[in-house]
């Protein structure tokens, strides 16, 4: 039986009931993910010490101490370092997880998205 | 209502009843929280497995916490620690530590016996000569005098008063082989204690694992490729429950002079880098163990490592000096290669 003929069938309460189900579900798929905890934030901090929350959303570049920070399409990376083995800037952009300076004892952070694994691993020793 | 327009309305209500169910369950089911901190001179990492953000965030800076306090008495550069008053007192006195300095210098020093002095928390004359950082090594000379001095025998330990004594003038303790290990241990226990049921703290390359991701699944702990162009590029997956593993890389401090390489794992027989492997991965389910034994087995070489870990059943996986690797048997069913 065809979905056309199905609703034919139906009175004009079912079809409200109907309407309000389906309207009920649809407004909650969308709403409930919206109350989770969700993207886009960057805590940057230096010895352990907070100094920046940033908008992942806002394109922006800023310079800590010879580290300069980039902010770009929802994604951060380090575009210069300064310091020898540059592993903070060959890691690139992210759009979750960290990217960490061990030298210059700077942790960048997304917060808020989901903890996406890096290539199916949760760790790497 | 006809019984065809009822049913059409009963599949509506089942998909919408579903619907609610499905995201209930997503909004209150366990989720993964991390942090990251610069903590015993390494990137630490403590992954949890929480229902609510507030509660990962208490465990988790409960844990750094606690490994910021460990660090301030097993640190061999920060001058208020143990580790640096029983160094300073070095042929003179013994000095009374804490339970934790005491147990883990007691633990290393059963490793050391264990594997028959290739590790040796008095590796310390040794290890103060090299500065990886600014490609400068130590003369045959200045090495030579300082190998007497590089022998876990003479740590003399008094349980009375939990107190340590190194025998000879200008020996020096360096826990640094193991205190990673130790304090992933000590932050599982931790985690563990404040109801968190499973999660990874990683000490950098010393990690340990408990329970299982929030599907059930083990966690994937990779193994960097040692000769990678990126630490991301890794030559195995180890897919882990409960379990620690480290791993000793000669590619995590080094400097290249005349095509030699010369990196941080230390014979204390001669000083010197530790030839044969680029990497040694050992899993157990203490991170005291594996952290030391990745160093010892690393140091051991190809021959002496192979029959050690036959002999202890020790899970590893060896990366040769030419790129050719091993896995022991017991390992096999839980690694994948790259």
């Amino acid at each position: 039986m065809k979905i056309a003929e199905l609703i034919g069938q139906t009175t004009l309460p079912d079809r409200a009931l109907l309407v309000l189900l389906l309207a009920v579900t649809g407004v909650s798929m969308a709403l409930v993910p919206l109350m989770l905890p969700h993207g886009g934030q960057i805590r940057i901090e230096v010895k352990n010490k907070l100094l920046y929350k940033l908008p992942l959303t806002e394109d922006k570049a800023i310079t800590i101490d010879g580290l300069t920070v980039e902010i770009k399409g929802g994604k951060v990376r380090v575009a210069e370092s300064g310091c020898p083995g540059r592993i903070c800037v060959k890691q690139g952009w992210i759009d979750s997880g960290a990217i960490i300076c061990l030298p210059k004892r700077v942790v960048i952070t997304v917060e808020g998205t989901s903890s996406k694994p890096n290539k199916g691993v949760d760790a790497t020793t | 209502m006809n019984g065809k327009s009822s049913k059409l309305l009963a599949a509506a209500a089942i998909v919408f009843v579903l619907t609610i169910v499905f995201m209930l369950v997503s909004g209150v089911s366990p989720h993964i929280y991390k942090k990251s901190e610069i903590v015993m001179d390494t990137v630490v990492t403590l992954t949890v497995v929480a229902d609510s953000e507030k509660k990962a965030n208490e465990a988790i800076e409960a844990a750094f916490k606690e490994l910021r306090r460990l660090d301030r008495l097993l640190s061999f550069s920060d001058a208020g620690s143990d580790v640096s008053a029983i160094n300073k007192n070095a042929g003179q006195a013994a000095i009374k530590v804490s339970t934790d300095t005491y147990e883990l210098a007691k633990k290393a020093v059963e490793v050391s016996e264990l594997t028959g002095g290739a590790f040796d928390p008095a590796i310390g004359p040794a290890a103060v000569l090299w500065d990886f950082k600014n490609k400068k090594r130590p003369t045959g000379s200045e090495l030579k005098k300082t190998l007497p001095l590089l022998n876990y025998t003479h740590i003399v330990f008094n349980g009375n008063d939990t107190s340590i004594m190194l025998k000879d003038k200008g020996m020096l303790l360096d826990l640094g082989g193991i205190a990673k290990g130790y304090a992933a241990d000590r932050t599982v226990d931790l985690l563990r204690g404040a109801g968190i049921k499973a999660g990874i703290a990683a000490m950098a390359g010393d990690i340990r694992v408990w329970g299982t991701r929030p599907d059930g699944s083990p966690w994937r702990v990779g193994i960097r490729a040692p000769r990678g162009s990126t630490p991301e590029d890794l030559i195995a997956v180890l897919s882990l429950k409960d379990m620690a593993v480290s791993t000793s890389g000669d590619y995590e401090r080094f400097f290249i002079e005349d095509g030699i390489r010369y990196h941080h794992i230390l014979n204390p027989a001669t000083g010197q880098p530790a030839g044969d492997f680029q990497s040694v991965t050992v899993v157990n389910p203490q991170g005291v163990m594996t952290d030391a034994l990745s160093t010892a087995v690393f140091v051991m070489g190809r021959e002496k490592a192979l029959a050690f870990i036959e002999k202890t059943s020790l899970m590893a996986f060896l990366v040769f000096s030419d790129g050719t690797t091993f896995t022991s048997a017991n390992l096999r069913g839980l690694l994948e290669n790259r």
